[in-house]
């Protein structure tokens, strides 16, 4: 980023993935913000600024980032809700960052909540009565499979390719304790679950979640005295579609403008990149983001994963602790889960899932059209 | 709509994309690049027992 200070995350932490239907938002929330200030080893008192990340569903409405800051004390910091469909928490990050690097704050947290519903998310909500529910067009794994489907026409993308990414992603949660489902599956097992969206099944698909996240950040000047490896925070760039008549891309949101513009400020290229985190709400989210994002050109993403380009193993690792897909999506918490594990990996502390030399690390983190990519390193 | 059902971005003849659902045609043979023409879909009847209908396209008759 050119002009400006520093910005070093200094906490994560999570409050694990799943489903907790006798844990309230703020139950889950103070969990998460707690460890994370914990990791950073600051009070919160310290805490100069809050931002929430939050989509709505059940509980209050309005005004909860207060609410829910209010758990861990009081003592007068401005709080701001985020909402950004599933991107939330990491967009409320920029803005948190941005304040940051202005010299508006030394340090600010970020809270991703969500409880959700089981069931299909009704992009319109349940009884909506316009042309695009009534007509079965507001279903997201369907935008998923559309793109799915151009990709296979277009570059012979096959229906295995997508199903190895819920294979890849679920055994990478076998290590992660936080993740929703910790069990690996195979290939078969994935391709004869119950159809979806063509070629989207079952276990193609996020599950809804409960969960929270909490990140904090500091000035560079500020974190010094309390880690001697700081993680930086060194790029962040959102964006929204660019209008093209519907002749949209591929992908959910203008990723390959937004990261174009995450690389410059970085000062980087996607050959710099060691571990990713992606949008995989469905199996088609990794394969389409790797090509926007520069790792493999458009039409190999599909053989590049089949092959393990992916894999912890492999060339550029993507979603090491499961994913959307695995990991869960609680959809507020979901951005600062990312930040969350692209940290641990540049800290080394990412146990079985660990990918070696993770000096540079990438979160993409879509929602409803919107597109946030942050850049982190060592 | 009943499951389960085709839907596709349909690009008009002067240039737009609008996402629509293929109906009467069989979900197999619904494919990138099928030709398609427009068609009126019954959504539901009204409390006089009119029919409601809304745009929808279909398999452009003679082109498979």
């Amino acid at each position: 980023m050119s002009g400006g200070r520093d910005v070093v995350v200094l906490g994560v932490g999570l409050h694990p993935f799943g489903r907790f239907p006798e844990r309230t938002i703020d139950d889950l929330a103070r969990e998460a913000a707690l460890a994370a200030l914990d990791d950073a080893g600051i009070a919160f008192r310290e805490v100069e600024a809050g931002f929430l990340g939050r989509v709505g569903g059940s509980g209050p409405p309005v005004g909860v980032g207060t609410r829910i800051f209010a758990e861990l004390g009081q003592h007068g910091i401005p709080i701001t809700n985020v909402e950004l469909a599933c991107g939330s928490s990491s967009r409320a990050l920029m803005h948190a960052a941005d304040m940051i690097r202005a010299g508006t704050a030394e340090t600010a947290m970020v809270i991703g909540v969500e409880k959700m519903e089981r069931g299909m998310l009704q992009v319109g909500g349940p009884g909506a009565t316009n042309y695009a529910s009534i007509m079965g067009l507001n279903v997201m794994p369907a935008a998923y499979a559309m793109r799915a489907q151009r990709h296979m026409a277009e570059f012979g993308t096959r229906p295995e390719h997508f199903a190895q990414v819920s294979v890849k992603s679920h055994k990478n949660a076998v290590h992660n304790p936080n993740a929703q489902y910790r069990i690996a599956i195979t290939l078969d097992e994935v391709l004869g679950s119950r159809m979806v969206c063509e070629p989207i099944t079952l276990y193609q698909c996020c599950p809804t979640s409960d969960g929270a996240s909490a990140v904090v950040l500091a000035s560079a000047a500020f974190a010094k005295k309390h880690t001697t490896s700081p993680v930086y925070l060194r790029a962040w760039a959102g964006g929204s579609p660019v209008y093209a008549g519907g002749h949209e891309g591929l992908g959910e949101g203008p990723t390959s403008l937004v990261a174009q513009r995450a690389y410059e400020r970085a000062g980087i290229g996607p050959e710099d990149v060691r571990v990713t985190q992606v949008h995989d709400a469905f199996t088609p989210g990794e394969i389409l983001t790797i090509e926007e994002l520069g790792y493999v050109k458009q039409g190999e993403g599909g053989p590049f994963v089949w092959e393990g380009g992916t894999e912890i193993t492999g060339k550029y690792p993507v979603n090491t602790d499961g994913g959307l897909l695995s990991r869960g999506h609680p959809m507020g918490a979901t951005g600062g889960a990312m930040v969350t594990e692209i940290v641990r990996q540049l800290r080394g502390q990412a146990g079985q899932r660990q990918v070696e030399h993770a000096g540079t690390g990438l979160v993409q983190n879509a929602g409803i059209g919107g597109v946030n990519v942050l850049v982190l390193s060592r | 709509m009943q499951v389960p059902y085709a839907i596709a971005q349909v690009e008009l003849e002067d240039g737009p994309i609008v996402a629509a659902a293929i109906v009467e045609t069989p979900l197999d043979a619904v494919r990138v690049g099928l030709p398609v023409e427009m068609t009126l879909h019954t959504v539901r009847h009204d409390e006089d027992g009119n029919e409601v209908v809304a745009h929808a396209f279909r398999a452009r008759q003679g082109a498979r």
